[in-house]
C-alpha cells in the first residue's frame, strides 16, 4: 500500500483531556484534499490548543497512508471503520430489549411526523446506544423484538415490496450506526466537539454530545447533498418497480429513497444536536437551513489563506501579463478538465501565443487523466501548447500565469481562487459554489471592490474561451481585476481572520461548560 | 439421469390411484434397495450354505464378520461422508462441478487410510484367524468404507437408480462367488465378499467420474477450514455409533454373546431379531422418500426461492405455512405407515419369525425391535428436514443424545434381564424422536425469523 | 468532497480449477494396473489354496509389497500430469495406500483416478441436483435482480426539464432521473442541457450521468480496439473495423461529442468503415452506416452512392429510404424527396410500426 513507515498513533493518557476533539470522516489525516488541508491549517494555526482526532473510514484495508504529518498539538488519534465485521454465530434465544425498540420506534415516527418530537425521542435512543452499544447491536441483529419491529414497519410502509430487499436494506443502513455507537464509548472526552461534516461523523457527534461538551459543525460541502447524488446513481441499490408502480411523482425507487432518507435524518440529528453550525458561504447556509438546521445557530465563516506566502509572489511577477492560462486542481472529472482543454484549444486558435497548463496530481483517476491527455494530444497544432504538468508547487506556478481558470462542475469555496487573487492572478470560474461571491463579491461593500475576473456557465467551452480572451486582450481590465482580487482576499479571506474567528468560537464554547 | 424426486412428483401429479401406488413402489425400491439387497444376499448365502450343508460354523463366522465390518466401517465412513456430501452440494450450488470428483477421491483416500489402519490394528491384535482372513478383513474394511462413502455421495447426487444397479450386481456377484469359493472356508467367503464390494466400489466410482469429469485428480479442499463443516463429521460418527451402540453393547457382554473369530462376536439372542426387524422398514422409507425427499423438498425450494426473489412478506408466510404442513404431514405419515406395518407384523408374528429360524421365545424381542426401528426411521425423516434447514448443531446434539441414551439404556436393559432386551434401543430412539420433534416444531413456527435473523 | 466509503457489497470470490489436460500414457498405464490387479487376485487365490503357514504369510506379504511398488511405479511413470509435483506425489502415495490396504481393487481405483478425462462443455441437467441453498448475506452482490425498465416518454421528460422556475428544482431533478432510462439518443442531449441548470444538485446529477455514459462508451471502444489489435486475418480485422465504426457513430448519434470532437468522431467513423469495406466486409449494414456518416458530415452525393449500394446488397428499403429523402433534401432535390417518401408510404402496411416520427414529415410532403 505505501512505502511510508506506519507511525504510532498518539494516545491520551487516562484522565487527560484535549481541548478540541475533531471528528473526521474520510479526510484528515489519511486523505489528501481541501477539507484535510483546512483541518491541518486549523490545527497548525492554533498551537495553543490541543486536539484529539477521531478518524472514521470505510475499511481498514482502504485507509491508505498518512498524508499529513501530525502537528505536535495533536495529542490523540484513533480510527474507527464502518465496515461491519462478519456476523458471528448468533447467540441463543434472544427476546430483545423492549425499551430500546420503543425508543427507536418513537424516533422513527418523530422523523416521519415532523421536527417537534425529535429532541426527546433522540435523547432516549442515544442514551440506550451509548449506555450499552454491544447489547443494542446484538438485539438489532438477532432479537425477536427487532424482527417484530421490522415486520411491522414493513407491513405498514411497504407491504407490496420485496421483503428480502427491505430487510437487508434496513440492516445495512443501521449496521454502521452500531459501529459508531460502540466507538462513542471509547472516544476520550474533550472540552469541545468539532465535526467537519454531517453524515456518519455527525452521528457520532450526536452520540458524544450527551457527555455535555458543546458541538460545533463545520460543513465545507453539504454531505447530505453529496450522498444523495451518489445514491441516486448507485447501481447496487435494487430498483424494485415490478411489484408496485410509483404512485407519486417521485421517480426515485423505494429502496433508494430509504437510503437517501437515512442520510437526511442523520443530518438533521446532527443539526439538532449542534450548538453552532458553520459553513463557508451563504448559499450553503441557506441549504443547511432548508435541510433542517435551526437558523439561529447557523453562521458563515469562510476559509482563509496564508496571505504572506502568496503576497510575496506578486513581486516575482513579470511586467506584462503572461499569456498563460492554468487550471490548478486535481485531474478528476468533477473539475471538468475536458471543458478547459476544449476552451484552451479555442483560445489558442484565436491567440496562438497562449499556453494552457493543467497543474495537479493525476493519480486519483488515471483513466480520466489519460482521456485528458488524449484530448489534448488530438488538438492538432495547439497540442504542444496544452500541457499537463502534474503536481507543482504554487510558488512555481502562480507568478508565471496570467489567468487562473476553474471549470469545475461543483465546488464549495475553492482556495485556489483565493490563492490566485493573493498572488495577483485574476480568475475565470464557473458559477458553482461561492465562485460568484469570490469573483464578484458578497454584500454591497464587497462588490464595491470590483470584479476579480469573470463568471461563466458550466461546460461551456466557447463562453469560457471568450471571457479568457477578453481578459487577456485588455490589460487595463486585467489589472483592475487583479486589484479587485487582491483587495477582496485581503479584506475577508485571510488565514489570520479565519483562525481568529475559530479561536473566538472555541473560547465561547469553552465558556459554555464549567 | 434425472433425479428421482421429479419422477416421483410426476407420478403423484397423475391423479389416478395407480399412479400414487406406483410412486410409493418406486420410492420403496429406491429407498430401501441397498439395504434389502445387502441383507437379502447375506441371508441367501446363509440359507444356501445351510442347504448345501457345508458347515454352518463357517457361515456364521462369515455373516458375523461381515456385520462387524459393516458396523465399524459405517462409523469410520460416517466421519467423512456428510462432510463430503455437504461440500459437494455447496460446490454444485456454485456451479463448480469439476470439484466433485477430486474431492471424492480425496475422501476415499482418507477413509481408506483410516479404515486400513483401524482394520489392521484390529486384525493384528487378535491372534485368531489365518493370514488370508486377516488380510481380507482389512481389505473388506477398506472396501466397505469406500462403498458407504460412494453410496452416500451418489444418494446425495440423487443417482438412486445407479446405486440400486450397482448394489444389485455386486451382491449377486457375492452370492455367486460365495458358492464357488466356499471350499476355501471363511477366507473364501471373505474373498467373495471383497470381490463383490470391490466391484461395486469401482462401478460407482466410474459412474461418478463419468457424470462429473474433472481435470484434477485429487483434492482435499473439502477438509479445508473455509469449506468444511466439522460438526457434520461429528454427526456422521455419532449417528452411526448411536444406531449400532446397542448391538455393540450386546456383543461385548459375555453373558449375551459368544466369540466367533477374533474381534467378531455374535449374540444369538439379540442379532437376528433386530436385523430381521430392519426389513420392516421398507414401507416407512418409501413414505420418507415421497413425502420428505419429494414433497417437502419442493415446498422448501419454493419458500427459499421466494425469499431469494424478493417476494412480499405475506407471500413468504403463506409458503412457510405450506412448508410446515408438508413437513408435519410427511413425518407423521412415516409414523402412521410404520405403525400399520408393526400392527400387521404383530398379527402375523409367529409364522414369520419361524421362517427366519428364530426360536419363538424371542418373538417378543422382535416385536419390540420393530417398534424401535420405526422410531429410527422417523428420526431419519426429522434429521433430513433439519439438514435441509441447516440446523447442524441441533442434529449433533440429538445424535449425541441418541448415542448416549442407546448405550446407557441398553446396558440398563441387560441388567434388568431378558424381558427388557430391545427396550434400550426402542426407548432411546423414541426419546430422541420426541425431543427432535419438539425442537423442529419450535424452529418451524418461527421459520421466517430463523431464516432472516439467524 | 468529504464522504466516507459507503459499506459496499463484498466482491464474491470466483472459483476456478486450473485445467490440466490428460497426460501420460493412459493405455499402457491402465494395462499395467489391470495386470497388477489380476496378479493380486491370482496371488490371493494361491494363498487361499495353500495350507496356512508362517512361510506362506511371509511370501504373500513380500509378493504383495512388490506388486504395490510396481503399481506405484506404473502410476508415476505413466500418469504424468504435467502439473505441480505435489499432485503427482499425492497420487503415487494414494495408489500405494490403496493397493496396500485393498489388494485387488486398489489398482483398479488408481486406474480410474489417474487418468481423468478433461471436462466436456458443461451441460445443464436441471433436475439432477437440489442443493441446500441459504438466503444470501446482506453483502452478497449475487442477490440483486435486474427489474424490467419502465418505459419513459422523451417528450414528458424534456417538458419537465424546461420548467426553469426555481420552485421546480425538484421536478427537474426527477425528470433527469427518469431521463436515465431513456434511450441514449435522448438521454445525453437532455442531460447536457441540464448541465447549466441553476440548481447544483441537477447539475451534479446531469454531469455524472453524461460522465457515466461517456465512460461506458469509451470502455466499449477500448474493448473493440483490443479486438482489432488481436485480429490476425483480414476478415476479423474487417469486422473489428466495422464495430469501431459503429461505436464511433453511436457516440455521435447519442450526442456524446460536441464541436471539434464531433467532427473528429465522424472522421474516425468514416475511416473505420472504409477500412472495413476495404478489408472485404460485404455487409449492407456497413454501407448504410457509411451513408449515414457521410450524410451527417454534409456530403449527400457520396451518401447517396453508399445507400444505393446498401440497397443493392439487400438492406431493407424501409431503413434506407428516409435517409435517401434526407440526402435529396440536402441537395434541394425536392421532387426526389417526394418520390422517396411516397415509396416509403407505399410500404406502410409492411413497415408501419417503424415509421413513427416520420409520419408528420410524410404528411407534410405527400
Amino acid at each position: 500500500m505505501s512505502g511510508a513507515r506506519e507511525l504510532p498513533n498518539p494516545t491520551l493518557g487516562p484522565g487527560r483531556r484535549a481541548d478540541v476533539a475533531l471528528l473526521l470522516e474520510g479526510t484528515y489525516p489519511y486523505v489528501r484534499g481541501g477539507v484535510s488541508a483546512w483541518v491541518h491549517q486549523l490545527i497548525r494555526g492554533l498551537p495553543e490548543l490541543t486536539f484529539s482526532l477521531v478518524f472514521i473510514g470505510g475499511s481498514r484495508e482502504r485507509r491508505g497512508a498518512r498524508a499529513y504529518e501530525l502537528p505536535p498539538n495533536v495529542i490523540h488519534l484513533e480510527e474507527h471503520f464502518l465496515e461491519a465485521p462478519r456476523p458471528t454465530e448468533p447467540p441463543g434465544d434472544l427476546p430483545g430489549d423492549s425499551a430500546f425498540f420503543t425508543a427507536s420506534a418513537a424516533l422513527h415516527d418523530g422523523f416521519r411526523s415532523g421536527a417537534g418530537t425529535l429532541p426527546a425521542a433522540l435523547d432516549a435512543v442515544v442514551e440506550h446506544l451509548v449506555g450499552n452499544p454491544e447489547r443494542c447491536r446484538r438485539d438489532f441483529l438477532y432479537s425477536r423484538r427487532a424482527w417484530q419491529e421490522i415486520t411491522e414497519r414493513y407491513a405498514a410502509g411497504a407491504p407490496t415490496r420485496s421483503f428480502l430487499e427491505y430487510f437487508w436494506t434496513v440492516r445495512s443502513m443501521h449496521a454502521p450506526l452500531f459501529v459508531l455507537a460502540a466507538a462513542a464509548a471509547r472516544v476520550p472526552p474533550a472540552r469541545v466537539l468539532h465535526v467537519v461534516s454531517t453524515g456518519f461523523a455527525g452521528f457520532l457527534a450526536t452520540l458524544l454530545r450527551r457527555r455535555g461538551s458543546p458541538l460545533i459543525v463545520t460543513e465545507h460541502g453539504i454531505y447530505t447533498k453529496e450522498r444523495r447524488i451518489e445514491l441516486l446513481q448507485a447501481e447496487w441499490i435494487f430498483d424494485d418497480e415490478r411489484l408496485a408502480p410509483d404512485t407519486s411523482d417521485v421517480s426515485v425507487g423505494y429502496f433508494r429513497q430509504l437510503w437517501i432518507g437515512m442520510f437526511e435524518r442523520i443530518g438533521r440529528m446532527t443539526y439538532e444536536a449542534a450548538d453552532s453550525i458553520i459553513t463557508l458561504y451563504e448559499g450553503n447556509r441557506r441549504r443547511q437551513i432548508a435541510d433542517g438546521a435551526p437558523a439561529a445557530r447557523t453562521a458563515v465563516l469562510p476559509n482563509g489563506i496564508a496571505l504572506d506566502r502568496f503576497r510575496a509572489l506578486r513581486a516575482r511577477r513579470p511586467a506584462e501579463i503572461p499569456p498563460v492560462i492554468a487550471l490548478i486542481g486535481r485531474v478528476v472529472p468533477i473539475k471538468d478538465i475536458r471543458t478547459f482543454i476544449r476552451a484552451a484549444r479555442l483560445v489558442i486558435a484565436r491567440r496562438p501565443e497562449v499556453e494552457a497548463w493543467i497543474v495537479g496530481p493525476e493519480e486519483e483517476d488515471p483513466d480520466y487523466a489519460a482521456e485528458c491527455r488524449e484530448l489534448a494530444a488530438a488538438a492538432g497544432g495547439a497540442a504542444e501548447r496544452i500541457k499537463l504538468l502534474g503536481f507543482r508547487r504554487m510558488d512555481e506556478i502562480l507568478p508565471r500565469i496570467g489567468l487562473n481558470v476553474l471549470t469545475s462542475i461543483s465546488e464549495a469555496q475553492p482556495l485556489v481562487v483565493l490563492e490566485g487573487f493573493a498572488a495577483g492572478v485574476p480568475c475565470v470560474a464557473t458559477d458553482v459554489g461561492c465562485c460568484r461571491e469570490l469573483i464578484e463579491g458578497t454584500d454591497a461593500a464587497d462588490r464595491a471592490l470590483g470584479t476579480a475576473g469573470a463568471i461563466v456557465q458550466i461546460a461551456d467551452p466557447e463562453a469560457t474561451a471568450a471571457r479568457i480572451v477578453e481578459l487577456l486582450a485588455d490589460p487595463a481590465r486585467w489589472r483592475a481585476a487583479q486589484q479587485a482580487g487582491i483587495a477582496r482576499v485581503e479584506r475577508s479571506y485571510t488565514e489570520e481572520l479565519m483562525l481568529q474567528r475559530y479561536r473566538d468560537l472555541y473560547r465561547t464554547s469553552f465558556g459554555k461548560v464549567p | 439421469m434425472a433425479g428421482i424426486g421429479f419422477q416421483l412428483r410426476r407420478n403423484l401429479q397423475s391423479d389416478s390411484y395407480v399412479g400414487l401406488l406406483r410412486a410409493y413402489a418406486v420410492a420403496a425400491v429406491v429407498g430401501s434397495g441397498p439395504w434389502l439387497i445387502s441383507m437379502g444376499s447375506l441371508l441367501c448365502i446363509g440359507l444356501y450354505s445351510q442347504h448345501v450343508g457345508r458347515g454352518t460354523m463357517v457361515v456364521t463366522q462369515f455373516l458375523g464378520t461381515v456385520t462387524h465390518l459393516m458396523a465399524l466401517s459405517l462409523i469410520v465412513a460416517g466421519s467423512v461422508q456428510l462432510v463430503l456430501v455437504r461440500f459437494v452440494a455447496d460446490r454444485l450450488f456454485d456451479k463448480r462441478t469439476s470439484a466433485v470428483f477430486p474431492n471424492l477421491v480425496g475422501a476415499m483416500a482418507c477413509v481408506s487410510v483410516l479404515g486400513g489402519v483401524i482394520g489392521a490394528a484390529e486384525s493384528l491384535a487378535f491372534p485368531a484367524g489365518t493370514g488370508p482372513v486377516k488380510a481380507l478383513y482389512v481389505a473388506g474394511f477398506v472396501a466397505l468404507g469406500n462403498v458407504w462413502l460412494l453410496t452416500a455421495l451418489m444418494s446425495g447426487l440423487k443417482r438412486y437408480l445407479g446405486v440400486l444397479l450397482v448394489f444389485g450386481v455386486g451382491y449377486l456377484a457375492i452370492v455367486g462367488l460365495a458358492g464357488a469359493l466356499a471350499q476355501f472356508g471363511l477366507a473364501g467367503y471373505l474373498l467373495a465378499f471383497v470381490l463383490g464390494q470391490g466391484a461395486m466400489l469401482v462401478g460407482m466410482l466410474a459412474l461418478v467420474r463419468r457424470d462429473y469429469p474433472s481435470a484434477r485428480r485429487m483434492s482435499f479442499e473439502f477438509l479445508s477450514r473455509k469449506a468444511a463443516h466439522y460438526d457434520l463429521a461429528a454427526i456422521g460418527v455419532l449417528f452411526n455409533v448411536a444406531v449400532w451402540a446397542d448391538k455393540f453393547v450386546f456383543w461385548s457382554n459375555p453373558v449375551t454373546s459368544v466369540e466367533l473369530i477374533g474381534p467378531v462376536r455374535y449374540s444369538i439372542v439379540y442379532d437376528v431379531p433386530i436385523f430381521v426387524s430392519y426389513l420392516s422398514v421398507v414401507p416407512g422409507v418409501a413414505v420418507f422418500f415421497v413425502r420428505i425427499e419429494a414433497d417437502f423438498a419442493a415446498a422448501y425450494d419454493r419458500y427459499f426461492s421466494a425469499v431469494r426473489q424478493g417476494e412480499t412478506l405475506q407471500e413468504l408466510q403463506r409458503l412457510r405455512d405450506e412448508l410446515v404442513i408438508s413437513a408435519r404431514a410427511g413425518l407423521f405419515d412415516i409414523l402412521r405407515v410404520h405403525g400399520t406395518t408393526v400392527a400387521l407384523l404383530l398379527l402375523l408374528g409367529a409364522p414369520l419369525i419361524g421362517l427366519f429360524g428364530i426360536p419363538p421365545i424371542y418373538s417378543y424381542l422382535f416385536k419390540v425391535d420393530v417398534v424401535g426401528v420405526g422410531f429410527q426411521t422417523f428420526l431419519l425423516g426429522i434429521f433430513t428436514v433439519l439438514f435441509y434447514l441447516d440446523y447442524r448443531r441441533l442434529v449433533l446434539w440429538l445424535c449425541a443424545v441418541f448415542a448416549v441414551g442407546n448405550i446407557c439404556l441398553s446396558l440398563l436393559s441387560q441388567a434388568l434381564g431378558p424381558r427388557f432386551y430391545g427396550f434400550g434401543f426402542a426407548v432411546s430412539a423414541a426419546l430422541t424422536a420426541a425431543l427432535s420433534l419438539q425442537a423442529l416444531s419450535h424452529r418451524l413456527d418461527r421459520l421466517e425469523y430463523e431464516t432472516f435473523m439467524r | 468532497m468529504a464522504a466516507a466509503e459507503h459499506p459496499r457489497p463484498h466482491e464474491r470470490e470466483g472459483g476456478g480449477d486450473e485445467a490440466r489436460g490428460p497426460g501420460g500414457r493412459p493405455l499402457v498405464g491402465r494395462l499395467a494396473l489391470a495386470g497388477i490387479s489380476l496378479a493380486e487376485l491370482a496371488l490371493m487365490l494361491a494363498w487361499l489354496a495353500t495350507p496356512s503357514s508362517g512361510r506362506g504369510v511371509a511370501a504373500w506379504c513380500l509378493a504383495h509389497a512388490l506388486l504395490v511398488a510396481l503399481a506405484a511405479i506404473a502410476v508415476r511413470r505413466f500418469a504424468a500430469g504435467g502439473g505441480a509435483g505435489a499432485d503427482d506425489r499425492r497420487l503415487v502415495l494414494a495408489t500405494a495406500a490403496w493397493c496396500l490396504a485393498l489388494p485387488i481393487f486398489g489398482a483398479a481405483i488408481a486406474c480410474i483416478v489417474a487418468w481423468a478425462p478433461p471436462p466436456a462443455a458443461p451441460t445443464e441437467d436441471a433436475g439432477a441436483w437440489r442443493s441446500w441453498p441459504l438466503p444470501a448475506r446482506w453483502d452478497d452482490p449475487g442477490l440483486k435482480l435486474a427489474p424490467p425498465a419502465r418505459q419513459e416518454a422523451p417528450e414528458a421528460v424534456a417538458g419537465d426539464l424546461l420548467l426553469v422556475d426555481r420552485a421546480h428544482d425538484g421536478r427537474r431533478l426527477h425528470a433527469l432521473l427518469r431521463a436515465a432510462r431513456l434511450p441514449l439518443r435522448f438521454q445525453v442531449p437532455l442531460a447536457r442541457r441540464a448541465l447549466a441548470d441553476a440548481n447544483d444538485d441537477v447539475r451534479l446529477y446531469a454531469f455524472s450521468l453524461i460522465d457515466r455514459r461517456r465512460r461506458e462508451h469509451e470502455r466499449a471502444v477500448q474493448g473493440a480496439r483490443v479486438v482489432l489489435d488481436q485480429a490476425s486475418e483480414a476478415e476479423a480485422g474487417g469486422l473489428a473495423h466495422q464495430r469501431l465504426a459503429e461505436l464511433a457513430w453511436e457516440g455521435v448519434y447519442h450526442g456524446l461529442q460536441e464541436g471539434a470532437a464531433l467532427r473528429e468522431a465522424l472522421a474516425t467513423a468514416l475511416e473505420h468503415v472504409d477500412q472495413a469495406l476495404f478489408l472485404g466486409v460485404d455487409d449492407p449494414a456497413a454501407y448504410a452506416l457509411r451513408g449515414r456518416i457521410l450524410l451527417r458530415r454534409g456530403e449527400p452525393e457520396a451518401a447517396d452512392a453508399a445507400f444505393k449500394r446498401a440497397l443493392e446488397l439487400g438492406h431493407p428499403a424501409v431503413k434506407v429510404l428516409p435517409f435517401l429523402a434526407e440526402s435529396a433534401f440536402q441537395r434541394r432535390r425536392y421532387t426526389a424527396v417526394h418520390d422517396h417518401l411516397a415509396r416509403l408510404k407505399a410500404m406502410e402496411d409492411v413497415a408501419g410500426p417503424m415509421l413513427g416520427s416520420l409520419r408528420s414529415v410524410m404528411e407534410h410532403w405527400l
